[in-house]
């Protein structure tokens, strides 16, 4: 088993990615961001801490967020170098560093079990709506399924399964 | 991973350490510190490291239509060889040898695909340049059938051509 945190190291720019994806929508809803780190040898790899959202749609926003970022970015930077590097077997060096860089963005798209809780939190111990408490618990439980599936590489399937999907969905669409 | 701050007593500003009345945004944080936490200015590092995300993004972005054109043309190019589309199957394949051309799948199918379309200098061509190279053994038995066959059929003529 290779400890997470030479996986971190080698995949950082997804971390970094991810945080930064916390940090923005933390600043579009102008929330008090008291401590952030967006990388560090350790566990968590990463981290926001904020104040409370002013609403559900925010806290939302703010846990999926990187998931939604780290996936576009990820497959849009890695689905160009995926077509010569897969499908023909005829990828330059660029092609190469295109693929590392866009697996490990979209591999850290999962929400953490860190992100989980501050979603738990959220909206139970919030002034959430009973309809936004109900949706809160299969998407914490997905998000610890996912926690739990990183264990066995689903985050980085998750990321090559990405840089991959996205270009053949194109082909079949366009061909 | 992000995570909200629990306020504990005693109100403290957490920020700069000055006791407090009330607790601003969710977090034990004065009113004078309260804006600049809000507005949090992205670290020098991380906006270098943002921006070369971006170099890096418009890069893959610019190289994507070629990509994508060669992955359409190759579907499109299996698609008619599927339909016994020979002349349609050698253009499209054409477009992917192009694009590629250190591809041995992509000149392979292009060279078959010419032989099947009766195109033998191209279907020559292409085999020509995938000597010593390593590929599948169904697509290195496809291309040799085809080798054997196009110099059988040249042979013939040849041969044809000399008697009287």
């Amino acid at each position: 088993m290779i400890p997470g945190f030479l996986i971190a190291i080698v995949t950082f720019p997804g971390v970094i990615v991810h945080e930064l994806g916390h940090f923005v929508f933390c600043r579009l809803f102008k929330l008090p961001i008291l401590d952030v780190c967006f990388f560090r040898v350790g566990n968590p790899a990463g981290y926001v801490i904020h104040g409370a959202p002013k609403n559900t749609a925010q806290q939302m926003l703010i846990t999926f967020g990187p998931f939604i970022v780290n996936t576009v970015l990820g497959a849009l930077i890695a689905a160009p170098a995926a077509i010569p590097v897969i499908q023909f077997e005829a990828g330059r060096p660029l092609d190469y560093l295109l693929i590392w860089l866009g697996v490990s963005i979209a591999m850290h798209a999962f929400p953490s079990t860190g992100d989980a809780k501050s979603l738990w939190q959220g909206v139970w111990h919030g002034e959430a709506s009973f309809a936004a408490k109900l949706l809160a618990v299969p998407l914490v439980g997905i998000i610890n399924a996912g926690a739990l599936g990183s264990m066995a590489w689903l985050d980085l399937l998750y990321g090559i399964g990405m840089a991959m999907l996205f270009p053949k969905l194109l082909i079949s669409l366009f061909a | 991973m992000e995570s909200q701050l629990e306020v504990n007593s005693p109100p403290q500003c957490v920020y700069c350490g000055q006791p407090i009345d009330a607790v601003a945004g969710g977090l034990p944080v004065c009113a004078a510190c309260l804006p600049a936490l809000t507005h949090r200015p992205l670290p020098r590092w991380i906006q270098i490291a943002a921006a070369i995300i971006g170099i890096v993004l418009l890069l893959a972005l610019l190289q994507f239509p070629s990509s994508l054109t060669a992955g359409i043309a190759f579907e499109r190019g299996r698609r008619a060889e599927a339909a016994r589309d020979y002349k349609l199957a050698e253009q499209q394949y054409a477009i992917v040898a192009d694009r590629f051309p250190s591809s041995t799948l992509a000149i392979a199918r292009l060279g078959i695909a010419s032989y099947h379309a009766g195109d033998f200098l191209t279907a020559m061509k292409s085999f020509a340049t995938l000597e010593g190279r390593e590929t599948s053994e169904s697509l290195a038995s496809e291309v040799n059938v085809a080798i054997d066959d196009m110099k059988r059929r040249l042979g013939e003529s040849i041969n044809g051509g000399q008697q009287p």
